[in-house]
């Protein structure tokens, strides 16, 4: 409300997108699922080889990057991440209250196969 | 803490399992296919008699150690994730044996010094921080044991406020 007494309608609050707020919303998505810290670390590892067919290590020691910041990685891996992370978050944001199962690894499973899939689909659009 | 499991609840065909399938991720290539399934056994046969629940605790460990490693892209998450230990969590009562090994590893401090750098920068809210709440508390039960953090001039003192903070 202003002075006159006119409702005025606040700005949105936004802000620039960059690879750690995707990464946040990816991990997000993970949780909604009912996805624990273990599935989390394994869809990385499972990310991580669809897309660059190597491990995390590997791809910090391969591209030069100062170990485990990822905005040290070349941009073209980070791109790569964000990407991926983004439609993989849009993917498991759709499967949320579908994701079930008898076990947390049941759970943990069908997250996994999300991210898979979905790293398979980026993977095709990499010019690597 | 009322939902904490006794001490050493987990039983011993559970810690098979669960040895395995961190095994199998830090094995596998695409498509989850495990290569050289098995090495399984001889590997987790290096840490002792394989009928005996202690050697089937360290071979987890030490694969939650490695997995933490290889899963970490980011050294906070690493903070807000993969240690955030709680009661809750089915690796809490191994979470001082996982992070030992995980201490193994030269650039561990490191990685561990970085991480809590970005989460006290501006670019981290005190509501992300809290999600390290788990891993503090952890390192605030060391204090005063003989699992300290890493050599003496390593973590304690060199991030203000952790070591004199519990």
């Amino acid at each position: 409300m202003d002075l006159l007494g006119q409702s005025q309608e606040l700005a949105p609050q936004r802000r620039r997108v960059d690879g750690a707020i995707v990464f946040r919303r990816f991990t997000d998505s993970i949780r909604s699922n009912g996805g624990d810290g273990q599935v989390y670390q394994e869809a990385i590892v499972e990310e991580t080889r669809e897309l660059f067919d190597c491990r995390v290590s590997e791809l910090y020691e391969g591209t030069g990057g100062k170990r485990n910041d990822r905005s040290t990685l070349p941009q073209a891996a980070q791109e790569a991440y964000m990407v991926n992370e983004s439609l993989s978050a849009n993917e498991l944001e759709r499967f949320i209250g579908t994701i079930g199962g008898e076990s947390q690894d049941e759970v943990n499973d069908q997250i996994k196969a999300v991210v898979r899939e979905q790293s398979k689909q980026t993977r095709k659009w990499l010019p690597w | 803490m009322g939902n904490a499991k006794p001490l050493d609840a987990m039983k011993l065909p559970e810690l098979k399992r669960r040895t395995r399938r961190t095994w199998d991720t830090l094995n596998a290539w695409k498509d989850g296919v495990v290569l050289q399934p098995e090495n399984f056994d001889k590997e987790v046969a290096a840490f002792g008699d394989r009928r005996r629940k202690d050697t089937w605790i360290k071979a987890l460990c030490r694969f939650q150690a490695m997995l933490a490693y290889e899963s970490c892209v980011d050294s906070w998450a690493l903070l807000t994730i993969t240690f955030n230990f709680s009661p809750d969590r089915w690796d809490y009562e191994y979470r001082h044996q996982i992070l030992d090994e995980f201490l193994m590893y030269p650039e561990a401090l490191e990685i561990i010094k970085t991480g809590l750098e970005s989460l006290f920068s501006d670019d981290f809210s005190s509501q992300d921080r809290e999600e390290a709440n788990g891993f503090l508390k952890l390192v605030a039960e060391r204090e005063g044991t003989n699992r300290g953090f890493g050599n003496a001039d390593g973590l304690v003192g060199a991030i203000p406020g952790i070591g004199s903070a519990a």
